[in-house]
């Protein structure tokens, strides 16, 4: 029957001679089953690869499948030999590599028959199938040495409730060796604790059945299944598929590669690190190399390595794993997946919400600043909206920049017309002047063109980029006006007492002094002509008292007005002054009045006499001085009057205080005329008064004067100045 | 012998008759008139060889005659009288040609004195002034 059959097919597969130039190697490999069968098919492919590559010579693949039959106790020799001493006979074999357990059995037992002198490497094969009793020298073997009790104990670590094992297995000679190695040593351990139930009776239909209605606590333990109990071989990972899908308990494989397939995991036969290591033995050989020293230990079981679905389908807790467990195809959590993406798109929104508080935060500040500033703004522009004061700002250049309403008033200009045009337009100084602080009586000018006395402030303002000044106006016209008109009135004043004075002097003198002189003259004549001489004595007694009585009035009236002042001039009047204060009080008193111009005004001549009587006066009654100078002379367009003398001096923060009469009576009639006093004194040092007045000549009442020749300059201002002064 | 000339000009009626009389008694008083512009139009008709004038008079001062009366008759001896008992008026008057400068209060006894003093030549001033202004008064 088929089942008894023992079948083969013979494949020859060239490689491509890759390594141009070279004798190509001559490699045999026999499969146990189909070349396609699990998990030799993953080996061999890795295999060739590996020696391909690696090899520097290129290498002909041979290849024959055994395709044994399950229970076939030996291969059908005849037809396979033959013709395999057929396909041998004219090669010349560098290597054959029996692959799987099956195949090494058949080499090693035909050995002699069919490559009695070519080099052999046993393969993919457990080290418990090799037959070391009939290797040869010839002969390498790379073996695993798989671990069923290491799995089983896995299974109870990972699953310690169970007590079902439903292994999964063929019925072919090899699967037969496996369950009677397994079965050995797993009732050797297990006995009593697990129930171990085989399938090799089985159809793959019944497996399925089998292992979709396990008793609860079961694991599928899946070995092999290459030809089943009704003698259909199967393909390995079809098997595992279909079991997987119905399977109603885990399912436990050996083999590396069929992680991923369904199975939980374990300790796994690693078929990459196997068929890599079996390549570099092959190319040894193939250099050379003694193959009976090319036996290495057998590889044992990788590291644990299990599947992540697996465990969490069913119900595996990750704490059972064994140390340094590997774990594969976790289903990544949202978070393992896109931890980056997540990590970065949260970044970039906390930046962006950082941003957006900051933002916002700024614009909350900023609105708070922009309305403290409207405040601000309203509230100074209140402020400058109803100051009375002209206001305006101008920079470094002299434009305007901004003005208030009041200087607009002032200036007669509509709101908007000043600002950009450049201050001269409405401040008669030159703009340097206006730059800098100052404080300064000037002129402004209307849109008009008409001009007007104004107060102007500047002062300096330092911006954080520049310069700019503020000016402040204030329209003086009025106050002027005032000053003016108590100036007049001042001036009337004065005129009108000095014409008392002068009415009264006059009265006194042509009168009076008249009429005592008359009666002095008759006392005289009394005198001539009297006989007795106690009559005389009383006559003379009389007249000399006239006489007295008639120089008094005479002074007197001399004080109300001086008469010299008119008859002569002002510089005989100061110089009969200064002749009477040295005759009267014994002072050394010295008068300089050279030089000045030919006509003074009544009131100047006026003001300059009663400012020098006035001083002089001082001097004698309290300055103590020995020495006195007096001059006067031209100065800036005035004149200016000094008198100095040697004296006691006086504190001037006194005097501020108590002004006395006679210095303010002095300093009210120069600042009526314009003029400016000036006291200088300490105590101990003497006095200085300086008068200066402007002088205007053109005076009608100015009829004689004889002060001196020059000739003068009618039309100029004249000034008188005036200075007493105590030097020291 | 021809007595002296003498042009009397006072506005003050009273001092014009009392030195009337005391003129009379020395020299021959040729007229006696009351303002300025008088005495000049009369030294101009009648010569006098003295001029006895006040300094304040109307119409025209004394001092301001006494150019006029120089300029008509260089010869001719002015004698100031006046109440301003002023040293530097004194000098201001006598430096415009003046001979003589008596105040008013001493006429009776220095009028003659001066006229004599002005006829020599001389100048002379009230004895209250002399040596104040730095003037000269000649002895009698």
């Amino acid at each position: 029957m088929a089942k008894r059959l023992a079948s083969f097919s013979f494949l020859v597969l060239l490689a491509l001679p890759l390594k141009v130039g070279a004798e190509p190697r001559q490699v045999l490999l026999l499969h146990s089953f189909d070349r396609e069968f699990a998990p030799f098919d993953a080996f061999t492919g890795n295999f060739r690869t590996e020696l391909s590559k690696n090899s520097p010579v290129p290498i002909n693949f041979y290849e024959v499948s055994l395709q044994l039959a399950p229970s076939a106790e030996n291969p059908p020799k005849g037809p396979v030999l033959d013709y395999m001493h057929a396909l041998l006979a004219n090669r010349r074999l560098d290597l054959v590599v029996p692959i799987g357990g099956p195949a090494v059995k058949f080499a090693q037992k035909n050995r002699e028959k069919l490559f009695p002198a070519t080099p052999m490497m046993l393969a993919s094969v457990d080290q418990r199938l090799v037959d070391t009793t009939a290797l040869r020298p010839n002969d390498a073997v790379v073996t695993v040495l798989s671990d069923p009790l290491l799995m089983v104990d896995t299974i109870l670590q990972l699953l310690p409730k169970t007590t079902n094992v439903f292994v999964v297995t063929g019925s072919s000679q090899l699967e037969d060796f496996w369950r009677d190695e397994n079965a050995r040593e797993f009732q050797k351990r297990f006995k009593g604790r697990l129930t171990f139930v085989w399938s090799n009776e089985l159809s793959f239909e019944e497996i399925l059945k089998r292992g979709a209605s396990l008793p609860p606590n079961s694991v599928i333990y899946y070995h092999l299944l290459a030809v089943d109990a009704k003698g259909v071989s199967h393909d390995q990972a079809r098997v595992l598929h279909d079991l997987h899908a119905v399977a109603n308990a885990p399912i436990f494989g050996i083999q590396g590669y069929q992680m991923g397939q369904g199975i939980v995991g374990g300790p796994l036969l690693a078929i990459d690190t196997l068929s890599r290591d079996t390549a570099g033995v092959a190319l040894r050989i193939m250099d050379g190399e003694s193959p009976e020293h090319l036996r290495p230990a057998p590889q044992p079981p990788g590291p644990q390595i299990f599947d992540w679905r697996e465990l969490q389908h069913w119900g595996i807790r990750e704490d059972r794993l064994p140390p340094n467990s590997i774990m594969q195809f976790r289903d990544l959590t949202v978070w393992e997946r896109y931890k980056w993406h997540i990590v970065s798109a949260l970044s970039v929104c906390l930046l962006e919400a950082l941003l957006i508080l900051a933002l916002i935060a700024n614009l909350s500040k900023r609105r708070r600043a922009e309305r403290s500033l409207s405040e601000s703004t309203n509230r100074l522009g209140a402020i400058l909206g109803t100051a009375a004061e002209g206001i305006l700002t101008f920079n470094d250049r002299g434009i305007i920049e901004s003005v208030n309403a009041a200087a607009e008033n002032t200036f007669g200009y509509t709101a908007g017309e000043m600002p950009g045009r450049n201050v001269s337009m409405v401040l008669c100084v030159p703009f340097d002047a206006v730059r800098g602080q100052c404080f300064r009586e000037t002129s402004g000018r209307r849109k008009d063109g008409s001009m007007f006395p104004i107060d102007l402030a500047i002062s300096e303002v330092d911006l954080a980029d520049r310069r700019i000044f503020t000016g402040f106006v204030r329209d003086i016209t009025e106050r002027k006006q005032a000053e003016q008109m108590q100036r007049e009135f001042g001036k009337q004043l004065l005129q009108a007492q000095e014409a008392e004075r002068s009415r009264l002097a006059r009265e006194l003198h042509d009168d009076i002094t008249q009429r005592l002189a008359l009666l002095a003259m008759n006392a005289d004549r009394l005198d001539s002509e009297a006989d007795l001489i106690e009559q005389r004595k009383s006559i003379r007694g009389i007249r000399d008292s006239l006489k007295v009585l008639s120089e008094d009035v005479h002074s007197l009236a001399y004080k109300l007005h001086p008469a010299l002042l008119e008859r002569l001039g002002l510089a005989a009047a100061l110089k009969a002054e200064c002749d009477r204060l040295s005759r009267q009080e014994s002072i050394s008193v010295e008068g300089k009045f050279d030089g000045l111009p030919a006509d003074i005004a009544q009131e100047a001549r006026l003001c300059l006499f009663r400012v020098a009587q006035e001083a002089l006066r001082n001097v004698a009654r309290h300055a103590h001085a020995r020495a006195v100078q007096v001059s006067l002379c031209s100065l800036d367009g005035g004149l200016q009057l000094r008198i100095a003398d040697n004296g006691a001096g006086f504190d001037r923060g006194e005097e501020r205080q108590q002004p006395s009469l006679g210095l303010a009576s002095m300093r009210e009639r120069v600042r009526l005329l314009e003029g400016r006093l000036d006291i200088e004194s300490k105590p101990g040092h003497g006095t200085t008064i300086l008068a200066w007045i402007p002088v205007n000549a053109h005076d009608p009442t100015e009829t004689t004067n004889r002060e001196n020749d020059e000739s003068a300059d009618t039309n100029r201002n004249h000034a008188v100045a005036f200075a007493a002064k105590a030097n020291s | 012998m021809n007595r002296v000339r003498v042009l009397l000009a006072d506005d003050h009626r009273g001092t014009a008759e009392a030195l009337k009389s005391l003129l009379a008694r020395d020299f021959e008083l040729v007229a006696v008139v009351e303002d300025g512009l008088a005495l000049v139009e009369a030294a101009k008709e009648l010569r006098p060889d003295v001029i006895v004038a006040d300094v304040s008079m109307p119409r025209l001062d004394g001092v301001s005659a006494l150019a006029m009366l120089k300029k008509e008759n260089p010869h001719v001896k002015v004698v100031f009288i006046t109440m301003f008992a002023e040293p530097e008026f004194a000098r201001c008057v006598l430096e415009a040609g003046a001979h003589g400068f008596v105040v008013k209060h001493s006429v009776w006894s220095e009028l003659v004195p001066a006229i004599l003093s002005a006829l020599d030549g001389k100048t002379f001033v009230s004895a209250s002034l002399a040596g104040i202004a730095g003037i000269e008064t000649p002895r009698e």
